[in-house]
């Protein structure tokens, strides 16, 4: 690798790091690790991986042995201080630690799902980045990146799509209607938080409210172009922090492993076609 | 799996519902926590509701099973299975997780459905229904 591709190499590394120990972090502050909630039961979703570990019974497995929940924490914690070891050391991935930590890392995320009721879908384009733990050539890191970027492409362009498709982006009351259902335990509750004063004005205001949901349609509707060329990836980097932000604000919806895929766009390839 | 989540045509409802959680009888407050740690005190027992009012999520089995059965792999049936837990023993557990999580020692619980109706630009509650609590 050139030292500029090394360079951004590790700034995806350390973005991902950062990331994946961050989580941690608030799985724990937020008492949602395995060893936290010892889970007694499993949820069906349609999703066929999640469907093919339950039939493989590894959810009832953990469940009817809850000694090893400490332990798949204990590996997601420490596994990559592993491979970061070995980096340093030898200044290469080992594929024989890539390789299970990506399976680790899917599973993971799977029994997350099953047993802790966490959202799978926007965690995709997150997962993918772990794949940067088997590239040690050059052209495969940027095959990662490629991947990442266009399932992050993807993710936002369809769901403009579905919105379009589906219609609610022309139907006025629908960001309203979607505000009270989603707000009713915070704007119900004894205290008011600093934000509920918005949600209220955004309730207030109907017409106001699907302005903002067209405009969050136009935005994901914009990643479009990302198909055709990278010129504009800072600008849907941009777009994307500011989706992330706002969606938190006036959703309540916390989507910062969508964030941290944004890296694939900040990082270009010296010689790649615009 | 597919992104169109907030995608679906939503009319105004009759009714909405939010869930309170007291513990020790005292209410606590959803803006007291961060938007995760509230979701987390209340998953189990979202997850064991889910649960009780699929029958178990009938649907999925059955169809797993067609599938499981044209494949001749019928036998891995069994893995689909909750282990046993009905009321009492979730119960049991919720109480333990309540009191890690809050780390303090909760000696009663009660979860409660309550039913707002949105008139007039504010939730009016309608009535409010005890889902689960302790003994």
């Amino acid at each position: 690798m050139t030292t500029a591709d090394n360079s951004k190499r590790h700034l995806v590394l350390v973005c991902f790091l950062f990331f994946y120990y961050g989580q941690f972090l608030f799985s724990f502050l937020n008492h949602k690790l395995f060893c936290q909630v010892d889970p007694i039961l499993f949820t069906y979703k349609p999703d066929l991986a999640e469907l093919a570990l339950i039939v493989l019974g590894v959810p009832k497995f953990f469940i009817t042995h809850p000694i090893l929940f400490p332990c798949l924490d204990a590996i997601a914690f420490f596994f990559p201080f592993f491979i970061g070891g070995y980096y340093l050391r030898f200044q290469r991935f080992s594929i024989a630690l890539g390789i299970p930590f990506i399976v680790f890392f899917y599973l993971y995320l799977l029994l997350q799902s099953l047993l802790l009721q966490y959202s799978l879908e926007s965690q995709i384009p997150y997962f993918l980045l772990s794949f940067l733990f088997i590239s040690n050539r050059e052209e495969r890191f940027w095959q990662v990146v490629s991947l990442v970027r266009f399932v992050l492409l993807y993710v936002m362009f369809t769901a403009a799509v579905w919105k379009l498709a589906r219609g609610s982006v022309f139907y006025a009351e629908e960001m309203q209607h979607l505000l009270i259902e989603q707000h009713v335990a915070h704007l119900t509750a004894s205290k008011a938080d600093l934000i509920a004063p918005l949600h209220t004005f955004l309730i207030a205001h109907p017409s106001l409210a699907q302005g903002l949901y067209g405009m969050a349609t136009l935005l994901e509707f914009a990643f479009l172009i990302g198909f055709f060329t990278r010129k504009y990836d800072r600008w849907l980097l941009l777009l994307l922090i500011a989706f992330v932000l706002t969606d938190h604000m006036i959703m309540r919806l916390p989507y910062w492993s969508m964030l941290v895929s944004g890296i694939v766009l900040w990082t270009k390839r010296d010689s790649s076609p615009e | 799996m597919h992104y169109g989540m907030y995608s679906e045509i939503r009319e105004s409802k009759a009714s909405y519902i939010s869930y309170e959680l007291e513990v020790n009888g005292q209410t606590l407050c959803p803006t007291d926590f961060r938007i995760r740690r509230w979701e987390g005190l209340l998953a189990p027992f979202h997850a064991f509701e889910r649960s009780k009012d699929s029958s178990d999520f009938a649907t999925h089995k059955s169809a797993l099973r067609k599938s499981l059965s044209a494949v001749g792999l019928a036998s891995l049936e069994k893995n689909m299975l909750q282990t046993e837990c009905d009321s009492s023993c979730f119960v049991h557990y919720y109480k333990n997780y309540l009191s890690k999580a809050l780390n303090a020692d909760v000696r009663q619980f009660k979860v409660m459905a309550c039913e707002f109706a949105f008139e007039n630009g504010r939730y009016r509650l309608l009535h409010r229904k005890t889902r689960l609590q302790s003994i």
